[in-house]
């Protein structure tokens, strides 16, 4: 047992710094969680607000509230907020609350980052709404298609919706690394992957999924700015681009995107329909499986978004039948909840009210979703109310009302008070009903031709009294979000305390004090079932996983730590240490955001300056400090646990972390790649504008050394590890040289070819790519060169704080390495061949 | 002792150990990429096949595109199929006598790993079945 005065240094080290610090500082998960919830609910009020405004427009025919530009801007700024300011977000600080709770961690993986992430996604929003202070408001809509969205046709309000966006974007990316690196090495000892409950699924399949499609979304986004700031020509046809490109990239976003946000809504169901059932979830690999499923079919959807683009018939019936398929997933797992429920009384309290809502709702809006994938059905329907009726009940029906289920169902968890039952069912009552009048007769509406995005229509379509209907619908579900509001809020100083688990529900967030303390669990669990909290009988665990564990109580007591586990079978293999409280982050962001602001603005020192600032922030960030290694090093701890406190390679969770942004950054030039080719192939000629073919011989001579360099940076590694420092320093010198020639050869070959980035597609998509790779050569030879300085002054092969950034350089070196072979091939090499 | 292909190299009187990682993996992930390589093989094929004139291009009555489609079509069958099979012996290869030296939670990780291989890979089977019926609408012309 811990004494007091451990105990009380213990929670000292976990608690965040005093004063005006701890609002900037804070990198507690818990926080965190919370501020992302909060600013996404007040993103959702203000949302909901602009469409009340709509409504307002649209309640009777021939109506004059507002002008059509004005109509343009709320709708296109109502659709952000809900797709990019509120949902994902929410979920964001719902999955950083819950899920170290959930598996049994203390915090997550990389506390600053989620810090960061929150600063800019804040950031983000904020640039979104100063377009209103500007008077220059997006007015494209929620997907921006181009020639719309570009130069010709629109103003400054798009390079707001374009740079919040971006923010956005980065803030996403940042948190599903976050998510899929915890939930992967940090739960807690004996939690396979089988007993890991459903949400950590969910929130696992999603985390994967945000870093592919919001890394599209980033490129595409950052390829429409180009051509709006610096006159590259992606999207523009007059010269060679497409603006059917936008849409493929955005649409490959933008349909993992829904189930980016439904899958956790699963998650969140399949947890309190098991908790209301007090059984287990029925078929639980059915459902892990249809979870993944979902996952992956999920990219294989987007051209249903474009059925009326006037692609071929045959390429559009593949989609259409992926589609059809991926109903499957989502009928297995509302199959596995009936099961789950079956001869069973669930009680029906307010969340478990949401859940039958979910249930109503969203299968409305899958029926309805089935006869949109049929390509001829969709050809009539397509860009009329039936579409906004289909796609607000499933995810109204499929995120919104799960959300608020889980919203009911955690806060006594959260914060420490249960919620009013009658003022529950009120909101939930005004809500649901509020809901399907308003939505319901749009189907309605749609199917007897009220197009989308239109701020009036004509007294002859004879539907005023379905509009009047759904305005009237509109204000009782705004009045159910205000009852909601009034709940959690009244609940914070009038609700009766919450026992430690009031719902009896069976998972580990309930074995903890509610609210939690700030370090979540004294002592780290071990997980033997599925259903912990259930178990009648304790079955016989694992004596090292109990060791580590019981190493772990109320320690360490003056440095953060949490154990870490192998991904797939839950045993104990490392204890992780955690960040603690830092300005990095805050700063980190706002550089970030200045250099987005430069763009925007069209101050382009401004960009430059605040991409070094936030760089410096990141390596101030990054930088291990000294008397934090003489404290690791002096900690018995480690030694207690039986498993090492600093891990290198696979077992670390930096390793991960640096893996997971590899993989944007792949995604990122595949992206870039498939603009490349897509342009190519709808170009009779190629080059575009009658421009040569690249030389082979000039590319060579160009790519060779950074091709090489992966020869060099492999040998550099291997040196160290073997101890040959003599080696090690020329094989160091060579990567830096190599790197360096490359990067002087590309700057010479850009500057001197007789073309621009803006004289055509192929000459704007050559430039790009070049210059991608050549950032990413310039970022990997800067961590090379602070990751040498610290190489040279190591003293042993075994000093954590050398070998763990030569792994993490030698990884991002290799792989810069490789996609210059890449970028060769496909700048190069295919012109010849294609 | 015949030396199964999802074993890890061992020598011949070592009792088999558990399945092979890389077995597991094609398991668990093989379905999915197979009904993905079909997706985007597929719809490449029939835009810019189409598009390049090889839907005027006939052989035994059917479009080079149809050929091309019924190609794809059968090369990611069988790649679901493998990695269906490889499930199906993942499972065989666990219920044989050498699972019992295997550690409880390796063998319990690796069985919910084949489970929920076999169960991913049939239903990515059908999928591609299901994707593949459009191909035989425009067999003779694009």
């Amino acid at each position: 047992m811990p004494s007091p005065n451990q105990l009380k240094e213990f929670e000292r080290t976990w608690s965040a710094p005093a004063g005006w610090t701890e609002m900037l500082a804070a990198v507690n998960s818990q926080r965190l969680g919370i501020r992302f919830m909060v600013t996404a609910l007040a993103f959702f009020a203000v949302g909901g607000v602009l469409a009340l405004l709509m409504r307002i427009q649209l309640t009777v025919s021939d109506n004059t509230f507002m002008g059509p530009q004005t109509y343009n801007e709320l709708f296109t700024m109502h659709g952000s907020t809900m797709m990019y300011l509120f949902a994902v977000p929410f979920i964001e600080g719902l999955a950083l609350y819950l899920l170290p709770f959930m598996i049994g961690s203390r915090d997550v993986a990389f506390p600053r980052l989620t810090a960061f992430s929150y600063w800019t996604y804040l950031s983000g929003g904020l640039v979104f709404y100063a377009s209103f202070l500007t008077g220059s408001v997006p007015d494209a809509g929620w997907f921006s298609y181009t020639p719309l969205s570009g130069p010709a046709y629109s103003g400054t309000g798009l390079d707001f919706w374009v740079m919040g966006l971006a923010l956005v974007e980065v803030a996403g990316l940042a948190a599903a690394v976050e998510i899929v690196v915890t939930i992967l090495k940090m739960r807690a000892p004996g939690m396979s992957l089988q007993r890991m409950p459903v949400l950590a699924w969910t929130l696992l399949v999603s985390g994967v999924m945000m870093i592919f499609a919001f890394t599209v979304l980033l490129v595409g986004s950052a390829l429409l700015e180009l051509d709006r700031a610096a006159g590259t020509r992606f999207f523009d046809p007059t010269r060679g681009g497409n603006s059917l490109l936008w849409q493929h990239l955005f649409w490959f976003f933008g349909h993992p995107e829904v189930y980016i946000m439904f899958l956790p809504a699963t998650g969140v169901i399949s947890t309190i329909v098991a908790t209301s059932a007090q059984r287990p979830l029925a078929a639980y690999a059915l459902v892990v499986m249809a979870v993944m499923l979902t996952g992956f079919v999920s990219f294989g959807l987007w051209m249903h978004h474009m059925y009326v683009t006037g692609l071929p018939e045959l390429g559009l019936s593949f989609f259409a039948a992926a589609s059809l398929m991926i109903g499957v997933a989502s009928g297995i797992q509302i199959f596995a909840w009936i099961a789950t429920m079956w001869g069973t009384r669930p009680k029906l309290t307010t969340h478990f009210l949401y859940v039958l809502g979910f249930f109503f709702i969203f299968v409305l809006g899958g029926f309805t979703g089935v006869m949109i994938a049929v390509a001829p059905f969709d050809w009539q329907v397509h860009d009329t109310f039936f579409i906004v009726a289909h796609f607000h009940y499933v995810l109204i029906g499929g995120v919104v009302f799960p959300l608020f289920a889980g919203v009911h169902y955690w806060i006594p968890k959260l914060g420490g008070r249960m919620l009013s039952e009658k003022l529950g069912r009120w909101g939930f009552w005004l809500t649901f009903a509020g809901f399907n009048l308003t939505f319901f007769p749009m189907h309605i509406m749609g199917l007897l031709g009220l197009p989308r995005r239109v701020y009036r229509y004509p007294e002859s379509l004879q539907i005023d009294s379905y509009n009047i209907a759904a305005t009237i619908g509109a204000f009782a579900m705004a009045a159910g979000f205000v009852v909601i509001v009034i709940n959690i809020l009244r609940s914070r100083r009038k609700g009766p305390p919450a026992s430690g688990n009031p719902w009896h529900a069976s998972s580990l967030e309930w074995s903890i004090s509610s609210p939690p303390p700030v370090y979540g669990f004294l002592q780290p669990p071990v997980v033997r079932s599925r259903d912990p909290l259930w178990e009648t009988e304790t079955p016989p665990g694992d004596s090292a996983a109990e060791r580590a564990s019981a190493a772990l109580a109320a320690a360490p007591v003056r440095w953060r730590a949490t154990l870490g586990t192998d991904a797939i079978t839950g045993r104990v293999v490392a204890i992780h240490v955690l960040a603690g409280p830092a300005l990095t982050p805050f700063f980190a962001a706002v550089g970030l955001t200045l250099a987005f602001l430069g763009v925007l603005l069209k101050s382009y020192l401004l960009t430059p300056l605040g991409l070094i600032f936030a760089a410096a922030c990141f390596v101030r960030w990054m930088y291990p400090r000294p008397e934090f290694a003489a404290l690791l090093r002096e900690s018995d701890v480690p030694a207690r646990a039986g498993v090492p406190a600093n891990v290198t390679g696979t077992q670390s969770t930096v390793w991960w972390g640096m893996i997971g942004l590899l993989t944007i950054v792949a995604t990122a030039f595949g992206a870039l790649f498939y603009s490349y080719f897509y342009l190519r192939l709808f170009s009779e000629f190629w080059p575009q504008g009658g421009l040569p073919k690249p030389e082979l011989a000039t590319g060579l001579r160009v790519y060779a050394p950074l091709v090489l360099s992966a020869a060099t940076v492999r040998w550099t590694t291997r040196s160290f590890t073997r101890g040959r420092r003599g080696q090690m320093i020329a094989a160091m010198a060579a990567t830096v040289l190599l790197w360096t020639v490359y990067l002087g050869l590309i700057a010479g070959h850009l500057t001197t070819q007789p073309f621009t980035m803006r004289d055509n597609a192929y000459a704007s998509a050559f430039h790009i790519i070049s210059l991608a790779l050549a950032t990413c050569v310039l970022a990997a030879l800067t961590v090379a060169i602070a990751c040498g300085v610290r190489v040279l002054r190591a003293k042993s092969r075994d000093d954590f704080y050398v070998l763990l950034p030569l792994q993490l350089a030698g990884l991002f070196g290799v792989f810069v390495a490789a996609m210059g072979a890449v970028v060769f091939a496909v700048l190069y090499l295919s012109p010849h061949w294609l | 002792m015949p030396r199964s292909a999802l074993m890890s190299p061992r020598s011949p009187q070592d009792p088999p150990p558990a399945p092979a990682a890389a077995a597991v993996w094609f398991n668990l992930v093989g379905g999915g990429a197979a009904w993905m390589l079909h997706l985007l093989l597929a719809y490449v094929i029939a835009e810019f096949g189409c598009l390049s004139g090889l839907g005027e291009v006939h052989l035994a009555g059917l479009t080079a595109v149809a050929w091309l489609l019924i190609g794809t079509s059968a090369l990611a069958l069988a790649l679901a199929s493998a990695a269906t099979a490889t499930s199906i012996r993942i499972g065989q290869h666990l219920q044989g006598p050498h699972s019992a030296k295997m550690k409880t939670a390796d063998l319990e990780a690796t069985a919910f790993s084949g489970r929920l291989g076999l169960i991913s890979n049939i239903v990515f089977t059908v999928v591609i079945l299901v994707q593949s019926v459009p191909i035989f609408f425009y067999l003779r012309e694009c």
